[in-house]
């Protein structure tokens, strides 16, 4: 392998058999350690309500965080949205409109439930669907709208409720990445039918495992317990969340705060760092939505030297775990159940521009301006390490 | 008050103290950790069998197994077969019938026979029960025997003197742990458990292979850990009550 390309040291790059930047690999997950005392005191008892249990009191808790008349906690997200897909999508109709740049694992959720996926495309400017791109699919066959919020920011809530309001169509919405953000003053949380997110080790609460559903109809909030625990009408299924990890959410939730000023700093170490950087975009979100910068993008722009999956390579080698964003979308992977798709301009567009970069516990500020000064190092040197690529 | 912690006085053991600081030491939270790995091993070797998949609980163990082996099967399954696995078979919408005694539905079971596959779904009263599946009726070779929910006693076997069928579920439900949330899929196939690993994370894959649709079926480590002290506190109680 050639040794060639080395950095001011001297050293080899680790794509060429030299010694990673980092000796522990730095990640795109959040991976947030609670304080084990709290998360102990929680386990033990000592914080819960005399007549109550720990899962109630986090749902309780988070339905006061996202200003909702409910919150139904469940072992995961992925059964809260086939439990919730269940409960509303419209009988005798079959497909549900979701975006094909998501989480990987969203149109086997519809097919689950029995139901087919039907792939809509993204607003350029928020990488998520709109009322717009999801009008395009709607047809009598509709049972459901999945709104999904993308990597930080939101989707088009606005857009998304006036189609749905339109059709009488039932729309939810994927908050899974947007569960601190505000829209319009609001806490996303409150906004159509219902809405989802994660209790996962690499979300902004970390629960080891979980999910929960908030929404405002009582009814709902019924039927979810009752399917929850097996004994709802439809598909039920018992998936409660386990007490423990209603104790590590209730750990993580006190620690929220702080954890979002950590998160701000990093944001702010890769802005400083990026400025003078060309042809790496930071992608920003406008403050009064109040992001928790959970997440870290930034887009690859033309004059980079690099396609963005080169320099994920790049990244990698040094332990430097960067991600494509949502990469591949859906519809490029094999899907193995019946499902919809028609021209996607916009998703194929950005399938291959956008990359989730390093953020989260385990990645400190000092880690974030190493990051960007091998950027750096591999813009100005981009000829010779692009002579040893190929 | 129970083993691990009491909510009234505010007890919570050592041994639970050190398995979660070990957790937040490492901080591998999810994703087939070190200490699901370590309950996986520990159930290949107390049940003698190749591949044990722990996933988070007993309705998705059964939901992955029986969607990936059977279409347009028929299940008999015992009275008091457990909920899981009758939301699994509701859930993908799988005829089934269940009996009190065998014998009484041979006649239905031969009329399917003809049709299309039998299940035969055996519980660990089957092992004890007289009027259960190994004494009242031969099992075809086209049919298929799936365990579930193993007898606390089995586990404290030094031996396996019991015939595991090629595949089964294990609720940890059934140890006498305080928080006994979980399941595993237990197989003698290694290609139908890499299949299960690809259908239940990204986490704890040893080959890739393609599955029809995934789940999260993704034990978490605190769970692990609970089970691994129920396990340790059910052996510890067999040892001594067999020296």
């Amino acid at each position: 392998m050639s040794n060639k390309i080395n950095n001011r040291q001297g050293e080899s790059l680790a794509i060429f058999g030299g010694q990673p930047l980092f000796n522990s690999p730095k990640p795109t997950s959040n991976l947030v350690r609670p304080d084990p005392l709290l998360f102990f005191d929680y386990l033990r008892g000592k914080m819960t309500r005399s007549d109550g249990n720990l899962v109630e009191m986090l749902e309780l808790r988070l339905a006061s965080m996202h200003d909702t008349k409910n919150c139904v906690a469940v072992n995961s997200g992925f059964w809260g949205l086939a439990l919730l897909l269940d409960a509303l999508s419209l009988p005798s109709r079959k497909e549900i409109i979701l975006p094909s740049l998501t989480y990987r694992r969203m149109a086997d959720i519809v097919s689950w439930v029995g139901r087919v996926p039907h792939f809509c495309d993204i607003d350029l400017k928020t990488l998520a669907n709109s009322g717009d791109t999801v009008r395009r699919c709607i047809n009598d066959n509709t049972a459901l709208i999945i709104g999904v919020h993308p990597v930080g920011g939101h989707c088009d809530v606005d857009g998304l409720e006036s189609v749905a309001y339109e059709y009488g169509i039932p729309v939810i919405f994927d908050s899974v990445e947007s569960v601190h953000e505000m829209h319009r003053g609001k806490r996303i949380g409150s906004f159509g039918v219902a809405e989802l997110f994660s209790l996962g080790a690499s979300k902004l609460i970390n629960g080891f495992e979980g999910g929960y559903v908030t929404t405002n109809d009582d009814a709902l909030a019924h039927q979810l317990r009752l399917k929850r625990s097996g004994r709802g009408a439809g598909l039920s299924l018992s998936v409660e969340l386990p007490p423990f990890h209603a104790a590590m959410a209730l750990a993580g939730l006190d620690d929220l705060p702080n954890q979002i000023l950590r998160n701000r700093a990093r944001f702010n170490r890769y802005a400083e760092e990026l400025r003078g950087l060309p042809g790496l975009r930071l992608v920003r979100h406008s403050e009064e939505t109040e992001p928790s910068h959970k997440n870290i993008v930034v887009e690859v722009l033309d004059d980079w030297q690099y396609t963005r999956d080169e320099t994920i390579v790049l990244l990698n080698a040094q332990n430097i775990l960067a991600r494509a964003y949502y990469s591949p979308p859906l519809t490029h992977k094999p899907i193995g159940y019946e499902f919809i798709a028609a021209d996607l301009p916009h998703t194929d567009w950005v399938a291959d521009r956008y990359i989730s970069m390093p953020c989260g516990h385990l990645v400190t500020l000092d880690d974030i301006s190493k990051i960007v000064r091998f950027l750096s190092y591999l813009s100005s040197n981009h000829k010779s390490i692009r002579a040893n690529l190929n | 008050m129970n083993y691990f912690s009491d909510k009234e006085s505010g007890y919570l053991s050592d041994e639970v103290r050190q398995y979660f600081m070990g957790i937040f030491n490492r901080q591998y939270y999810t994703e087939s950790g070190p200490l699901v790995q370590e309950l996986e091993k520990t159930l290949q070797k107390k049940l003698k069998i190749r591949n044990v998949v722990c996933v988070s609980n007993a309705s998705i163990a059964w939901l992955m197994l029986l969607d990936q082996l059977f279409s347009k099967s028929f299940f008999f399954t015992p009275q008091n077969t457990s909920k899981q696995l009758k939301e699994a078979i509701s859930w993908l919408g799988f005829p089934s019938i269940e009996y009190n005694k065998i014998k009484k539905i041979i006649p239905v079971i031969n009329k399917v026979r003809k049709n299309g596959k039998v299940i035969f779904v055996r519980n660990n009263i089957d092992f004890q029960d007289s009027d259960g599946i190994h004494n009242e009726i031969a099992i075809d070779s086209n049919d298929t025997l799936i365990d579930t929910q193993f007898s606390d006693e089995l586990l404290g076997a030094n031996t396996r003197d019991i015939e595991l069928s090629s595949c089964g579920v294990l609720s940890f439900d059934s140890f006498a742990t305080d928080f006994g949330f979980g399941a595993c899929i237990y197989t003698d196939d290694d290609d139908f458990s890499d299949v299960l690993r690809c259908m239940r994370s990204s986490g704890g894959i040893r080959r890739k292979v393609p599955v029809k649709r995934t789940v999260n079926g993704r034990m978490s480590e605190a769970q692990a850990a609970f089970v691994l002290l129920g396990l340790k506190k059910m052996f510890d109680s067999h040892h001594a009550s067999n020296s």
